[in-house]
This record gives structure tokens, C-alpha cells and sequence, in this order.
């Protein structure tokens, strides 16, 4: 039963934050696509807290904007402050992070969808997917809307079956006092998907009303930032400075939770499924670090003209009551007042090993899923896979090859390797550490890695790319320039390295031999008088000439190793693969193996569970394979000779 | 997938108590059963096809002939897949010893059906059905080949897992390093500034970490000896006393029996086990300069024992003063790097007309040593300077009988090289998350040593060691 109402090409179900880069990614790959919201109000809301990036979550925002996204651009206007964290750490963990007005944020995004061509953004709530002999053909919405595509990417966020916990209560919902997505997770078990429950929890807002800043640390952002998100960043235009505000919990907080711990869901463990443990709740963070005494907490500004504050650090879901009274044992918060109180919520989410590497789903061909759903959490992973997904649809209605980001390509890569081999226990987050070849994947040199690749799918412009090509011409040309210029110990050098505060020179050297001095960088060389040639290059040129050349060693290091990751990704193992038929393989490999079908040897020894002695049996039995059909193909040759 | 049966006599050839053969594969039971009687069976005249002895347990009976001749009486066991060194079917057919019987079981088996092992295929069936890993495989073959018992213990220790164990810890220790360094990228409104501190500890901990590493690196040349034996060439002229060193040296009880006899006689070379070291001593007849009969074979083949020996002893007469031909000889010693050259000045229970400090003078060696064979006085530290040039002197039984294969010592030492990178990168102020890169890869090394890594080579490796059907 139902009233079609639209064909498509792409349906994205939700306009999150994976959902808003999906549909826009698709349109703009000439697909006819289709959002569908639970309300317009919801689009690309950040339900939690109103900032964007950090380390490893910068680095994915940056290669969202070098492959076309929209997220960068967005934050870069709607910023409140900028600051690049990890300054006085290596070119690979430096990130940036920005404070964002949360409503304008949304605003803006929500215009980019409207104005986007082949695009068309409604209200709508998904109730069930259509599939025919396994493949996606449309959704069905509550109202019993049919919306047709053979393609549908769902990015349902923390609305699928979601639930409210608060205290006592608890009541089906969506964030922020928005409608849950309920029975689709039916429709999605019916189609054969394994689902699970995670959960999450968000902290109080508070009014900005009676709060006394003057006993709080004042946590201002850069002054002149030196980068942005996007490489199309108007960097001509003055930075806003909003502050954070920085406070203490103290024994008096400490007291009350534990008071009342046994009122919140989640020390009862009424609260459903596996929680983020890298923003855990402050019940949780009391109980586990009973040793520490304090724990930070940060007021975020909501926006411009918004006059809420995010307290960052109290996740929480004791009662209201209690969540006053804890708020106004910190110093300075002693007369606040709560707008809206922290809560947690659990939803619905699937485990991403029944994704391949393009997102699109091994049980239901055309079925991509992107964001929250896929047990990950975090703006910036769910912005990501949309991308991914919504790229990957379009491509496959183009007839061509999906695109796979590899782990040395990408911390886009890193993520979805990780997501579709090892799975994940518990809501993913990225890290710097979970790239392995970090040090090329800098946030910095995101666009080298992937602009080009943008271009070529047609998320990229011709004017961005000349410039993009312009300013790495611009890097090598400096490199090449800075190895070739030499100076001698002559007395004005002698003084110039004085003056830098460097040990002297004993016998020439290249430029570019000084730069890798600790103490030495370009503006050092240039303000000492050793070479003003830089004086008109951009900095973001000068910045990676400075990395490409003090991190030379480090660099190459990383280029070994991948090369050695690559001929282990490049030994393939053919779609059909029948790993029953290989005796000596132990159970758990042959079951992981079966389940996430990898593409290649590499992919296949990440798997957990499966060991090096069942990759080496793998190997052997892959090598005799090719072998035989090597030996099949001369007798063959022989035959017709 | 490759169930033919193979078959194999297990046991070391030459005279013994007791001799195996041994069959794995499918059909093995059926093939060994075959030739196979229980003693009742033996008297009747009969064969009770569908009687099946109970697995694993061992039965006493006959070995019969095609002719129905008794060729040996045996205990037979037959151990089904899986639970068994290969996971396949296996049987094992102990026999007594010695050569005839022996091989006659091993041609009635090859007769029905099994086919010869190639060497070390029972150990590739049992890694690639997942029984053992790579290590494992390899302790395996060491244990094959071990010369000694130190080195068969020390092969066992590590089947064992002792080397598996110690670089666990080290890869433990590296871990701990890499949350260190790596961790506080991630927590931002943690405090900065502990950063000096941390680095200082930081380059402690990888400091005794390298340590570790190279010292475990050191064990790779031991384990070559104790697994190939230190080879030892003892040259001299005529009647300087060779042919009584090498007997000395060669006394019964220290004789090895090795896998084939004739090869060494051909070689004109034997293994001795000089308190759990193996000597492989050459002798070197081609060097000989009696009269102008230079014999071009023999000398080639003295100068290739040259080349490769770990040990030259140079043999003096002391009651002698040094002759033409004396130097004649050291020159055509040319010491390679890793080469030692002991000079022992024999024969002091004579009158002395050579003294240490003349040969110390006119020759360049290690040591200079004195003894008389025939008095025995002086060959007991004769004795400890070869144990010592193994480097094995003062080495105690135990956790330092660790050993490593060419490939693992090779990690070992790929493994040492990134953290000795990683002190350079700290001295030379590099940020500690970049520091971490040495770390990372020094931890990958060690991973694939024990095989809990998988290598980009380890195809080349697996197929280097086990040979696979074309």
C-alpha cells in the first residue's frame, strides 16, 4: 500500500551531518537525490556540543573539504573561535579546532542543501526499506509516502529507536525534543542486519545569566589563526574570538553525585548498550577515578547570539534537581540557571561488518549506510562516511568503480578500513593513533592526498584546482630551491646564525641542511637575514616546505612502510572465495573471514581473530591457486600451439 | 588440499635400540595396517582386515614381509587426525634398530602406497594445518638439526616459547612507550609543559629496551654455532703435531655421529662436542707442502675451509725455531672480519727455542697459546680459549640458551636499529609523536619475529623454508 510520490536517484535518509555531505556529495555528482528529515529544523544539527575538530577529527574535516565536502566551509563561517592545538607537538598531531555557532552552522547548511541543484530536502519519516531479490529499490515513509531509488544511503544518526534518559524518566525520543525514527530498526532486521544498541550522554546547557566568568579561566582561541578548515577559506576576513570558560568539579560535586549516583540510568544500568569511553559520563568518570579530586569542565558558547552555554565535561543523567544542585557547587556557577538538562540517549546502530569498504551493504545491494548508525560517534566521523557513501553511490550509477580510500591515503581510509574489518565494540572515535602512517597524513597536506581525487569525481572546481596545483608547485619549487641554495661559513652568515641563536657553521651547507636545526624554521632564517626569499610565499606554503624538509627522514620512513602495507593490500583475494574449503584454517578465521569477506591479504590480517599462521595458510593456498592457473593457462597455450 | 601419505624413518640412522618410521596422511592406517600383524593374527596365517586396534594406544606384533616373512617385531600406534603432530593420521611403527630391518618396514610401507618425506615435511603439514606457527616451525627444524644437546635444549627452550616470551615483554615495554608518546596528541586540555620530563623517561625506557634488543640480537651468531657447530681448522707442518691435536680433540666419548656417515670422511672433516659446543675440525691436507706435490684439488679445498672457518689454530713447533715454512703458511691465512687465529706454540716438555713473546712478535693472532699434546699440560686452557672464541665460556644453561634463526636475528636487529633511531630522534629534539614512528616500527619487527605480525615477506620467507609443489 502507499502513494508514490518521487523517483530518485539517491534517497538519504536524515540530514545529519553524514546525511548533509551524502545528499550533497550525490547531487553534485549528478544524481536526482532525495533528503528526507525528521524535521527541517533538524538539519545538520549538533546535538551535542557546538564545536568541530581536535586532533585526528580536524584532519577528517580538512579531507572532507579537499574532496568537495561541505563541512569545512560551513565551520569556517560559522566559527566563534579558532585555535590549532598541539603546537608544540610534530606536524602530524597538530590540528585545529573550532568553536561553531551551533544555529548558524545549521542555517547555513540547510541553505546549501536547498539551493543545491538535484537536490530536494523534505520532512519525512522512514519506516521501512523496499527491497526486491536484494536489492534496494525505495523507502516508505510513516505516512505511507514511496519514495523510489536504487540507491539509499541511511544515516539515521542517534533518532533510530531512540530513547530518552533522564533520572527516573525515560521516553522514546530523538535529541534535543526531536521524534525517534521508530520501526525502521524492524524493517532493518528484516532485511537480514544484525543491530545493537549504543548509547550516549550530553551534558546541561545553562543560561549565560549569573554566571561569574571572573572566577573563571578565560580560554580564548588564536588571535590571528593562522589556517582554517577549508582550503577556499576567505583568510582575508577577521576571526572571531568568542571565549570557552574554564571551571573545576570539587569534592563538594564529587559529594553530590555520589549522593544521588543511584538515581541516574546510567550507575543503574537501566541505560541500554555500550557508551563512548572517551566522553564518558561524569557518574561514570566519579566512579572510576575515584583518586582524582577534580575534573575540567569548560563553557562552551552556543552561539553569537545564542545565550546558552554547553557545559563540557558534566555528561550526565542524574535527575534535574540533582544536575542544579552539582552545576552550582562549581566555582563561579553558584548562580546559574539550566535551559535544558543533560540526558542520555540510546539508539539503534549496525555493526559495520556488514558494510564493504564502499559503505554500500553485503546483504542489500544499493544500501549504503553513513554516520551514528554505523557504530561510530562524532560530527566529523559521521560527515565523513557520508561523503563516502554519497560519492559511492553516484559512482555506481555512473557504472564506475567504487572509491576506497586506503589506510595510507586517508584518516578517512583509517576509519572505514577500521569499521568494516575489525568492527567495533563501542562507539568509534578517531584518533591520531589510529593512523598508522600519520606523519603523511597531516591535516595540512590533506588536500595533496585528495583534491586531485575530487576533481576527478567532479566535487572539485577548475578554479580550486588550478590554485590547489599552484600551491603545491609553489612547495616543491621552494623545497627544491632551499636544497639547492648554499652558503658558506662567510662572516654574514656567521652573524645571521648568530642572530638565529644556532650553533656556527663549519663548512657550506644547504639551506635546507640549516632548516633541519631544531632552533631554525623559515621566518627564523628570514627575520635573521640568511634568506628573504620567503617573505612573499603563503604561509601554508611555507608551512609545508618546513615539514617536508625537517621531517625528511621520518617522511621516507613512512613511505617504506607503506609500500610494504601496499603489497600486502595489493595480494588479492577473489570476491568468491570459498575459505571452507582450506583445511587448517582455525574456526574463528574461517567465520571472521566468511563475514567480512576481505578484499585482500592486508585487509584479511587485520581482521581480529584472524591469526599470522591463518594469513599464511591463506597465502599458500592463494599462491597455489594462481599457481595452478598459471600451469592451466601454458598447457592451455600448448594445446593451441 | 594434500593428504597423500608420506613416510618416513623418524629415528637417527645408525645402530640404536629402537628405530621409527612413521606415516601421515589420509590413508596412513590403512597403508601401515597393511603390512601390519597382531600376534594372534601371525599364528592363524590370517589378516582380520576389519579388526581396528584402539587409537593411541600402543600394540605389540609383526611386521610381515610381501612374502609373509617376519622382517620385525614391532609396537604399532595409530593416532587419528586431529590431535596429532600434523592433524593428520598418523602412525608411528617402532622397530629395533639398525639399519636392515629399518629400511626394509620403510620399503614395504613405500611399496603400498606412502611416498618418501621430503625433509622437514612432517613440520610444513603440521604449520600448514594450523597446528604450529611459523616459529614454532622453525624451533622445529633447529631441533632437527641441532648438533648438541645445548642445542637441541636451547632449539626446545624456544619451542617452548622462551624467545617468545622475551619479546613479548619487549614488545610490552614498547607498548607502554607508545601511550606515552602518543597519548597526550590526543587529550588537548590536558596540561602542556611535562612534555621535558616525559621525553627523559622516555629515552630511559628505550635506552634499556635497546638493551635488550641487541643483546638478543648476539644470540643469532651463538645459535648459528651451536646449531652448525664452530668450524675449526688446525694447520701446522708436517709433524708440528696436527694429527695428535686433532685426535686429543677427537677423543671417543666427544665423537658425533651425524646424518650421513661418508660425507664427512669425504670432507676430510669431523664433528666433535666439546662440552655441549660443536667443533666441525678440518683437516687440512692440502696445505701441506710436502715436496712440490701440491695436490691443486686439496689445496682449493684447504683454502675454502679458510674462508669459512670461525677458528684458525695454527699449530708451532716449540722446540724448534720458526721456519720458512711456518710463515709460509700464516701467509696464506688471510683473517676475514669474525675470524680468529690462535697460535699454539706445542711440544714445551722439550727443550724451549720458541718463546711466546718471539711468536707474539712475529705473528698477528688472538691468542698465542702454549701445551704439549703428549705431556697434556697446557690443552685444559687450550680447551677454554675454544669455548671462549664461542663465546660461550661463561654462558650457564637456562634463559640465555635463547637462540635466534638468521631471520629472527635479523629482526632482532632491524628491531634494535628503529630504537636506537628513536634515541637519536629524542637527542635530536624531534616531538614525541614522531618519535613514535621508530617506536611503531620497532614494535612491528618484534611482532613478526614471533609471528604475531604478519610481514610483507612472509611469503617469500614460508616459501624459501617449506617447499611447495610447482
Amino acid at each position: 500500500m502507499g502513494f508514490e510520490a518521487g523517483r530518485y536517484d539517491t534517497i538519504v535518509i536524515g540530514a545529519g551531518h553524514a546525511g548533509c555531505e551524502a545528499a550533497l556529495a550525490a547531487a553534485r555528482m549528478g544524481c536526482r537525490t532525495l533528503a528526507l528529515t525528521v524535521n527541517l529544523e533538524a538539519v545538520a544539527l549538533m546535538a551535542c556540543n557546538p564545536s568541530l575538530g581536535g586532533p585526528a577529527k580536524g584532519h577528517l574535516v580538512k579531507e572532507i573539504d579537499a574532496l568537495g565536502g561541505e563541512m569545512g566551509l560551513a565551520a569556517d563561517e560559522t566559527m566563534l573561535q579558532m585555535r590549532l592545538l598541539n603546537t608544540a607537538r610534530g606536524p602530524a598531531v597538530q590540528a585545529l579546532r573550532a568553536q561553531v555557532d551551533k544555529r548558524r552552522y545549521q542555517e547555513r547548511m540547510r541553505l546549501v542543501l536547498e539551493r543545491q541543484d538535484g537536490l530536494d530536502l523534505r520532512e519525512g519519516l522512514v519506516k521501512e526499506l523496499l527491497v526486491e531479490n536484494g536489492r534496494i529499490c525505495g523507502v516508505k515513509t510513516e505516512t505511507d509516502l514511496l519514495f523510489m531509488a536504487p540507491a539509499v544511503i541511511v544515516t539515521t544518526g542517534t533518532f533510530l529507536g531512540g530513547r530518552i534518559l533522564l533520572g527516573e524518566f525515560s521516553y522514546p525520543g530523538g535529541p534535543q525534543g526531536l521524534r525517534p525514527a521508530e520501526g525502521l530498526t524492524r524493517s532493518l532486521k528484516q532485511c537480514g542486519f544484525r543491530s545493537r544498541r549504543f548509547n550516549t550522554t550530553t551534558p546541561p546547557r545553562i543560561a549565560n545569566r549569573n554566571i561569574k566568568f571572573d572566577k573563571m579561566e578565560r580560554q580564548a582561541g588564536d588571535d590571528r589563526p593562522q589556517q582554517q578548515f577549508s582550503f577556499l577559506a576567505d583568510s582575508a576576513k577577521k576571526a572571531k574570538n568568542y571565549p570557552c570558560w574554564l571551571t573545576h568539579t570539587g569534592p563538594k560535586a564529587h559529594q553530590v553525585i555520589a549522593q544521588h549516583i543511584s538515581r541516574s540510568p546510567v550507575w543503574r544500568e537501566k541505560l541500554q548498550g555500550t557508551g563512548p569511553r572517551y566522553c564518558p559520563s561524569i557518574e561514570d568518570k566519579i566512579v572510576r577515578f575515584p583518586q582524582r579530586l577534580s575534573h575540567q569542565v569548560f563553557l562552551e558558547p552556543e552561539g553569537e547570539e545564542l545565550t546558552e552555554y554547553y557545559v563540557q565535561g558534566l555528561y550526565t543523567a542524574l535527575p534535574e534537581e540533582v544536575q542544579q544542585v552539582l552545576l552550582r557547587s562549581l566555582e563561579g556557577l553558584e548562580e546559574c540557571r539550566i535551559t535544558r538538562p543533560g540526558y542520555a540517549i540510546e539508539y539503534d546502530c549496525i555493526d559495520p561488518l556488514q558494510l564493504f569498504p564502499a559503505l554500500e551493504s553485503k546483504g542489500v545491494a544499493g544500501l549504503y549506510f553513513a554516520g551514528q548508525v554505523n557504530s561510530t560517534s562524532g560530527y566529523e566521523e559521521a560527515a565523513a562516511q557520508g561523503l563516502l557513501a554519497g560519492i559511492n553511490a553516484a559512482l555506481k550509477k555512473r557504472g564506475e568503480d567504487p572509491l576506497v580510500l586506503d589506510r595510507s591515503q586517508a584518516y578517512i581510509g583509517v576509519l572505514v578500513d577500521d569499521l568494516v574489518t575489525k568492527g567495533t565494540d563501542e562507539p568509534y572515535r578517531m584518533h591520531t593513533s589510529r593512523a598508522e602512517y600519520r606523519l603523511l597524513l597531516r591535516q595540512e597536506n590533506a588536500d595533496e592526498r585528495l583534491t586531485e581525487l575530487g576533481y576527478r569525481l567532479g566535487l572539485i572546481g577548475r578554479e580550486r584546482y588550478e590554485r590547489f596545483c599552484k600551491k603545491w608547485d609553489a612547495v616543491r619549487a621552494e623545497v627544491e630551491r632551499l636544497q639547492n641554495t648554499r652558503v658558506t661559513p662567510a662572516p654574514e652568515v656567521l652573524q645571521a646564525l648568530e642572530r638565529m641563536g644556532t650553533p656556527a657553521l663549519k663548512s657550506p651547507a644547504s639551506l635546507a641542511q640549516l632548516l633541519k636545526r631544531p632552533e631554525v624554521n623559515l621566518e627564523r632564517m628570514r627575520e635573521g637575514g640568511l634568506d628573504r626569499e620567503t617573505a612573499d610565499l603563503d604561509p601554508a606554503v611555507l608551512r609545508e616546505v618546513e615539514n617536508r624538509i625537517k621531517y625528511e627522514g621520518y617522511i621516507n620512513k613512512q613511505r617504506e612502510q607503506i609500500e610494504r602495507y601496499r603489497k600486502m593490500e595489493e595480494q588479492r583475494i577473489p570476491e568468491v572465495f570459498d575459505y571452507g574449503a582450506i583445511g587448517g584454517l582455525a574456526a574463528e578465521a574461517r567465520d571472521k573471514l566468511e563475514q567480512v569477506r576481505p578484499r585482500s591479504l592486508g585487509q584479511a590480517a587485520r581482521i581480529s581473530g584472524v591469526t599470522p599462521a591463518d594469513i599464511s595458510i591463506l597465502m599458500l593456498h592463494l599462491e597455489e591457486r594462481r599457481r595452478r592457473k598459471r600451469s592451466a593457462a601454458r598447457r592451455d597455450d600448448a594445446r593451441e600451439a | 588440499m594434500e593428504r597423500d601419505v608420506i613416510c618416513a624413518i623418524s629415528t637417527p640412522p645408525g645402530e640404536g635400540g629402537i628405530g621409527i618410521v612413521r606415516l601421515s596422511g589420509d590413508e596412513a592406517y590403512r597403508i601401515a595396517r597393511e603390512v601390519f600383524r597382531l600376534p594372534a593374527e601371525k599364528r592363524a596365517g590370517v589378516f582380520w582386515k576389519d579388526f581396528h586396534p584402539q587409537p593411541r594406544r600402543l600394540y605389540y606384533g609383526y611386521i610381515l614381509s610381501d612374502r609373509g616373512e617376519q622382517v620385525d617385531e614391532v609396537l604399532f600406534v595409530h593416532m587419528p587426525a586431529p590431535q596429532t603432530y600434523t592433524r593428520e593420521d598418523v602412525v608411528e611403527i617402532h622397530a629395533h634398530g639398525g639399519t636392515v630391518p629399518l629400511q626394509e618396514i620403510y620399503r614395504l610401507l613405500l611399496q603400498r602406497g606412502a611416498r618418501i618425506a621430503e625433509p622437514g615435511e612432517f613440520t610444513r603439514r603440521a604449520f600448514l594445518n594450523g597446528r604450529i606457527d611459523l616459529v614454532q616451525a622453525e624451533s622445529v627444524l633447529s631441533v632437527v638439526r641441532a648438533k648438541t644437546d645445548r642445542g637441541l635444549r636451547a632449539a626446545l627452550s624456544q619451542l617452548q616459547g622462551h624467545l617468545s616470551v622475551r619479546v613479548r615483554e619487549l614488545r610490552q615495554g614498547i607498548l607502554h612507550l607508545l601511550g606515552e608518546t602518543e597519548a597526550g596528541a590526543e587529550f588537548f586540555y590536558e596540561e602542556a609543559g611535562q612534555e621535558e620530563g616525559t621525553r627523559k623517561g622516555v629515552a630511559t625506557r628505550v635506552g634499556e629496551l635497546l638493551q635488550q634488543c641487541e643483546y638478543l640480537a648476539g644470540r643469532r651468531a651463538q645459535g648459528k654455532i651451536l646449531q652448525e657447530g664452530l668450524k675449526t681448522v688446525i694447520l701446522g707442518k708436517p709433524n708440528v703435531g696436527k694429527s695428535s691435536l686433532y685426535n686429543y680433540l677427537l677423543q671417543e666419548e666427544r665423537a658425533i655421529v651425524t646424518e650421513i656417515p661418508g660425507t664427512t670422511r669425504d670432507l676430510l672433516m669431523e664433528y666433535i662436542n666439546l662440552r655441549g659446543i660443536p667443533l666441525r675440525i678440518v683437516d687440512t691436507a692440502g696445505l701441506r707442502r710436502e715436496g712440490d706435490r701440491v695436490e691443486k684439488k686439496g689445496m682449493e679445498f684447504s683454502r675454502k675451509a679458510i674462508q669459512e672457518a670461525d677458528l684458525m689454530l695454527l699449530l708451532l713447533d716449540g722446540s724448534e725455531e720458526l721456519s720458512e715454512e711456518d710463515f709460509w703458511i700464516y701467509r696464506q691465512l688471510e683473517t676475514a672480519e669474525g675470524q680468529l687465529l690462535f697460535v699454539i706454540i706445542n711440544k714445551i716438555d722439550r727443550a724451549r727455542k720458541l718463546t711466546t713473546e718471539e711468536v707474539e712478535r712475529s705473528f698477528s693472532a688472538q691468542r698465542v697459546l702454549e701445551c704439549s699434546i703428549l705431556s697434556g699440560e697446557g690443552l685444559p686452557a687450550l680447551e677454554e680459549a675454544i669455548l671462549e672464541s664461542a663465546q660461550l665460556g661463561e654462558v650457564s644453561a637456562g634463559e640465555s640458551d635463547i637462540i635466534l634463526e638468521a631471520r629472527q636475528g635479523e629482526l632482532m636487529q632491524n628491531a634494535a636499529e628503529s630504537l636506537r633511531d628513536a634515541l637519536h630522534a629524542l637527542e635530536a629534539g624531534f616531538p614525541l609523536d614522531v618519535v613514535s614512528i621508530d617506536l611503531h616500527q620497532a614494535y612491528g619487527f618484534l611482532g613478526e619475529l614471533i609471528g604475531e605480525t604478519v610481514g610483507d615477506d612472509l611469503l617469500d620467507h614460508i616459501f624459501s623454508r617449506f617447499c611447495i609443489g610447482k
